[in-house]
């Protein structure tokens, strides 16, 4: 019962990730945006504190504290602070209309569900839907990143992916090894301050972050 | 005997009561606008006052104009009567989850007709809008309602619905049900004219729609229309509170699980329209074209609940 | 031994009588102009209708004709279901050729003896026993209706009728024939469980061919372009019974050769699940199509596409669910059947209705219509039933099968099944599906009957000749029984899919919920009985007055135009539609083209147009070169003989 009671718990939270990536896709400024992205960060951060005190293992708590330090406060602050100092405006740039982006992402899920579908047999309870959802959010975030032309919503749709990869690792296998873990964070870091530099110097240069400019450089 | 008469009771309940919630949500608006606002009374005192005035028709309708009121009146409180609001053991063995969607198209089909009937422009530009937006917002119902039909394995009566999902507890708080209640409040405000949706209070040619529906009505018919979105609200509510979230309604007609779930529903009606009021003060109405970009929000969030229910 | 001479002698008697007047119309086509045939015809429909009873009382209602061809014999043999189908369509087919008759287009006296035919060769169609009937029934058929649409005019569209029909004749010819020689019988009573013995492959293989040869009558994505033209182009009747009687023909022949004859023994997931795709993919063009036309007719036949699309659509969940449950199966199938039925009846209620507005007003677009329901209130009154079944409000006959088909996405059993995934996919295209069309329905009926006259035509109709209301008003009465009363039609129906499909297990096991229409019907009408009772008891006055104009008075020509009205949809859905706007000077418009016709129909028809013109370059009228092509296929000919 307590153990169905946890399934119940993760599946939320993993449940709750994809409802904000979800509802990132059809957001259409910048802002609410940014909120989102912690928002799923938050629920990853839960959904690590319960695997780890159901698993008993430790180095997912730090994972957990990992996330909720980085994820959920720093790189937002890094966003907006991007966001300010380059001046980009507060509406996210579309390539694709919301709600064709929304049914492409619809699709993006059956298909997951469809191919995860067979591992899906061997598997507790617990751990079917993640796998499912991890692979979904994957999916979207890049989709995210295919539909969007501003940069910071690129970064965004990275940073999500990013997340649904975590979600899988921690719910199906309890975690990466805390070493790569670690890394990975870093690099996302890394990632970001790179991006931002990017985009300020993308900014500087066309006047504006949206990344179709770069097209120009092929000349 | 008893149940029945419970049954009875709750629809015409659900009815009497859909004036105070509206009541209390445009009271908790002005509120919070720092306005002191009307009573909560005030939209039973409005009704009445409808009920006692002559009304004036357009030359240019037809018998059609003057039975839409009826079929709409009529379809609200059939659909009343199929939804669980205290007892589980709904007065009509006939609450299928799909005929309650088909109602809610028999609905806003005949209002629809209603509005074109005036052969004015604000008519047939509300029609034409509502009528868009039932596009996404019907499927995405019909898909919520659905997941919790499978949810519960009780088939797809709305009472047994009720009656199996309580009985199941916290084991029923799952990926399905999170996403379906989700999608659910969202066509809970874009069904009944809300902000983001719909301003229901407005009068703006550019941006009303459920409003502009109701233009040429006036007197009994006016009374019978208001009432009935009135009571769509408060049936949306009922099932939003009973069924995604229905620990505490009777699942038996014994007097004191009634009282229990007399309290606990009145509690949750109230949490849910004072949320209600504090959406609608915090959002402002969209483009009428940035609409279905949460609907389809909406209808994908729906199907996604289905979907993780069918395959796992 | 008395019984049996009793029972053939019945039989006998009956089969005269349906078919012998019939038959005797297609001559007597000049009588009295046409009176007589008509007479003859609507005498045989009633026959037609009592084929249920009949069959309910002839315990063996099978029966070879004493003339036979060189190819095989001719016989019936009628089940259930067949039955069933027979009186309504015949009931359907009666009150069209009523209409008919006292139409004010005045039709060429051919048309009566046309209609004969048809009859004739859809009732034998539908009971056909052999295969060479079913296929020469199936040809008069298309031949007929091809004939019938003749309006006077250029005629384009019934060639395109012809050939599209043509390709789907040729599919239909290889599958039986194929079917015939596997078997070595000709009877088609012979043929259950014919899958077995052709194997999976050429099970596939006849399967697909079958749907797609009865889809192109159907309107089965691509070949559905024929049918708006030909609604439009031809007489309203001939649409009429194209799209109830034939359909129902094409659905019941289709249904009986798949899953009586050929069966599920094999494993027929992949390509019910490749049909399924197929036909929601079609249902949903069709209801986003039907939103945006302007001609009544037109609307009608897109939604005629949608209709049966849904039909073809539970056909092929029959197949995916044959694995996984029985009773999921029944439901499938008796929802898609239902659904047939139910759509002949107020899809020829619906048509009746256009055909009397264009006769009263003389306008052919909803653009110049309006207001007919103030002139015209009882007209308006049955075609709002036509409306509420197409659009499937409770609780009339279009909701049954719709809430039938729910039900059978929705079935728990559904779980057992490897493509549950789709189901979700499914519900949420009825459900689409069913709004965009119930748009285009409301759009329909709001701008032919409501507001105001657009046209002189609309705002001052002809009187309707006496007596053409009383097949509306018949077929509207169908309408509401066939909702309030389903219960009863559907165990009879089921009874007859169980028989024919073979399964064990009946609908009602994989229903859930309590649901009886009847009482939801009587419900509603009671609640809104009560209410405008209630309403009575208070007297109060009324006034009248103009409708509110902003101070200002209202034309005919400020209102919302349908184009308006529809215009947010398009916009949404601006992906399915393309590129709207047209150019014509400094005026702009919009405008529709089928995507289907610019990109495979157009270039299709230039590459034969291309090809035909270098073949006629090797026509030189020269003598001696016709010769050398002699010469030329006459080496190559004797060299492949030699050389295999």
């Amino acid at each position: 019962m307590e153990n169905a009671i946890i399934g119940n718990m993760i599946d939320l939270c993993a449940v709750m990730m994809l409802l904000t990536t979800v509802l990132a896709v059809a957001m259409t400024h910048m802002k609410p945006l940014i909120r989102l992205f912690s928002a799923q960060s938050l629920f990853l951060a839960v959904l690590a504190l319960i695997v780890a005190y159901s698993s008993g293992t430790s180095h997912i708590y730090i994972m957990c504290g990992l996330t909720l330090v980085l994820k959920v406060f720093v790189m937002p602050r890094m966003l907006w602070y991007i966001m300010d100092r380059i001046n980009v405006g507060r509406e996210v740039g579309l390539s694709l209309g919301i709600p064709g982006t929304l049914l492409a992402s619809g699709l993006m899920m059956v298909l997951s569900y469809y191919i995860t579908e067979p591992l899906l047999a061997t598997m507790h309870t617990v751990e079917r839907n993640c796998l499912a959802l991890s692979v979904s959010i994957l999916l979207i975030g890049l989709l995210m990143m295919c539909t969007r032309k501003n940069a910071i919503t690129e970064t965004i749709g990275l940073l999500m992916m990013e997340n649904g990869l975590f979600l899988g690792a921690v719910a199906l296998s309890h975690g990466m090894p805390l070493i790569v873990e670690i890394a990975a964070f870093f690099d996302v870091m890394v990632a970001v301050i790179i991006i931002g530099i990017f985009a300020h110097r993308i900014n500087r240069s066309f006047n504006s972050v949206d990344t179709s400019f770069l097209r120009r450089l092929r000349e | 005997m008893i149940p029945t008469v419970i049954g009875i009771l709750q629809a015409v309940a659900l009815v009497l009561v859909a004036p105070l919630v509206s009541g209390i949500v445009s009271k908790t608006k002005a509120r919070m606008q720092g306005r002191g606002g009307a009573s909560v009374l005030q939209p039973y005192r409005d009704i009445r006052k409808l009920l006692g005035k002559d009304s004036t028709v357009s030359g240019s309708t037809s018998w059609l104009f003057r039975a839409v009121p009826f079929v709409c009146m009529g379809s609200m409180i059939v659909l009343a009567m199929m939804t669980p609001f205290i007892y589980t053991g709904t007065l009509a063995p006939f609450g299928d989850l799909v005929a309650v969607v088909y109602l809610f198209t028999l609905y806003r089909f005949s209002m629809v007709l209603g509005g074109l009937e005036g052969g004015s422009a604000f008519g047939g530009m509300g029609s034409s809008r509502e009528m868009m937006m039932s596009v996404l917002i019907e499927p995405a119902l019909l898909l919520a309602i659905s997941t919790l039909a499978i949810l519960s394995g009780a088939g797809t009566d709305m009472g047994d619905i009720s009656e199996s999902l309580s009985g199941m507890g916290l084991l029923a708080v799952g990926p399905a049900l999170i996403l379906a209640g989700a999608s659910f409040t969202i066509t809970l405000l874009a069904e009944n004219a809300r902000i983001p949706f719909d301003n229901p209070s407005t009068h703006l040619e550019l941006t009303m729609v459920h409003e502009a529906m109701l233009l040429e009505y006036s007197g009994r018919g006016l009374a019978m229309m208001e009432l009935s979105s009135m009571v769509r609200l408060t049936v949306f509510m009922a099932m939003l509170g009973s069924m995604f979230f229905p620990w505490g309604v009777a699942t038996t007609a014994e007097p004191v699980d009634i009282l229990v779930s007399v309290a606990v529903t009145s509690a949750k009606m109230l949490l849910m329209t004072v949320t209600l009021a504090a959406v609608e003060s915090v959002l402002c109405k969209t483009r009428l074209f940035k609409t279905p970009n949460l609907l389809t929000a909406s209808f994908m969030l729906s199907l996604m609940a289905m979907m993780s229910l069918y395959i796992l | 031994m008395v019984m049996v001479v009793e029972t053939s002698a019945l039989l006998t008697s009956y089969l005269v009588a349906m078919f012998l007047p019939p038959a005797l119309g297609m001559i007597a086509g000049r009588l009295s102009s046409g009176r007589v045939s008509y007479l003859l015809c609507s005498f045989s429909c009633i026959v037609g209708m009592m084929c249920y009873p009949v069959w309910n009382a002839v315990p063996g209602f099978t029966m070879t004709f004493p003339l036979g061809s060189a190819l095989g014999d001719y016989a019936v043999d009628v089940d259930m279901l067949t039955s069933i189908f027979v009186s309504i369509s015949s009931l359907v087919f009666l009150m069209i050729v009523v209409h008919m008759s006292h139409s004010g287009h005045g039709y060429r006296p051919a048309m009566a003896s046309m209609s004969c035919a048809l009859f004739v060769s859809c009732m034998l169609c539908m009971m056909a026993d052999t295969v060479v009937l079913v296929l020469v029934a199936w040809e008069v058929v298309s031949l007929v209706t091809f004939l019938m649409g003749d309006d006077g005019g250029e005629g384009g569209h019934r060639w395109r009728f012809l050939v599209i029909t043509h390709v789907g004749g040729m599919m239909l010819i290889c599958a039986f024939t194929y079917m015939w020689l596997v078997s070595g019988s000709q009877y088609l009573h012979d043929w259950t469980g014919l899958g077995e013995r052709m194997g999976a492959t050429a099970s596939i293989a006849v399967i697909l061919c079958l749907f797609i040869g009865f889809g192109t009558k159907l309107g089965t994505l691509p070949f559905h372009v024929w049918m708006p033209d030909m609604y439009s182009g031809s007489p309203t009747h001939t649409s009429a019974l194209l799209t109830t009687v034939c359909s129902n023909v094409a659905v019941l022949v289709l249904f009986k050769t798949v899953f009586s004859c050929v069966g599920t023994t094999h494993d027929m997931v992949v390509p019910g699940v490749a049909l399924c795709i197929l036909s929601a993919a079609t249902a949903l063009w069709g209801a986003m199509e039907s939103m945006i036309q302007r001609e009544p007719r037109r609307i009608l036949a897109y939604s005629s596409m949608e209709n049966m699309a849904l039909v073809t659509m539970c056909l092929s969940l029959g197949l995916v669910f044959s694995d996984a449950s029985e009773g999921l199966m029944a439901l499938v199938l008796l929802a898609g059947l239902l659904h047939a039925l139910n759509h002949s009846v107020f899809k020829s209620l619906m048509m009746l209705v256009v055909d009397s507005v264009e006769d009263v007003t003389g306008e052919g677009s909803i653009d110049r219509y309006g207001g007919i329901a103030c002139s015209m209130p009882a007209l308006s009154a049955v075609a709002l039933v036509g409306i509420a079944s197409l659009a499937a409000v409770p609780p009339m006959n279009g909701f049954v099968s719709e809430w039938l088909m729910l039900q059978s996405l929705l079935g728990t059993d559904v779980l057992a099944s490897d493509m549950r995934v789709l189901m979700p996919l499914l519900v949420a295209m009825v459900g689409v599906c069913g709004m965009v069309v119930a748009t285009s329905y409301a759009r329909l009926y709001g701008f032919t009957f409501l507001g105001r006259p657009r046209s002189p035509g609309a705002s001052e109709p002809r009187a309707q000749r006496r007596g053409s209301l009383v097949p509306l008003v018949v077929l509207a009465a169908s309408c509401v029984c066939m909702g309030l009363f389903a219960t009863p039609l559907m165990d009879r129906m089921s009874a007859g899919v169980t028989e024919a499909a073979g399964i064990h297990q009946g609908y009602t096991a994989a229903l859930s919920g309590t649901m009886d229409p009847l009482v939801l019907g009587l419900m509603i009408a009671g609640t809104v009985a009560v209410l405008v009772a209630a309403s009575k008891v208070v007297s109060y006055g009324k006034a009248v007055d103009d409708t509110w104009g902003c101070g200002g008075t209202l034309d005919e020509r400020m209102q919302y135009s349908s184009e308006g009205f529809s215009q947010p949809i398009v916009r949404v859905f601006h992906p399915f539609y393309g590129d709207t706007s047209r150019r014509e000077g400094d005026r702009y418009s919009t405008g529709f083209t089928e995507p289907f016709v610019k990109y495979i129909y157009a270039p299709a028809g230039r590459l034969v147009m291309v090809l035909s013109e270098r073949i006629t370059r090797i026509q030189t009228g020269n003598i001696q070169s016709y010769l050398s092509y002699i010469l030329v296929t006459l080496v190559v000919a004797l060299l492949a003989v030699r050389l295999l």
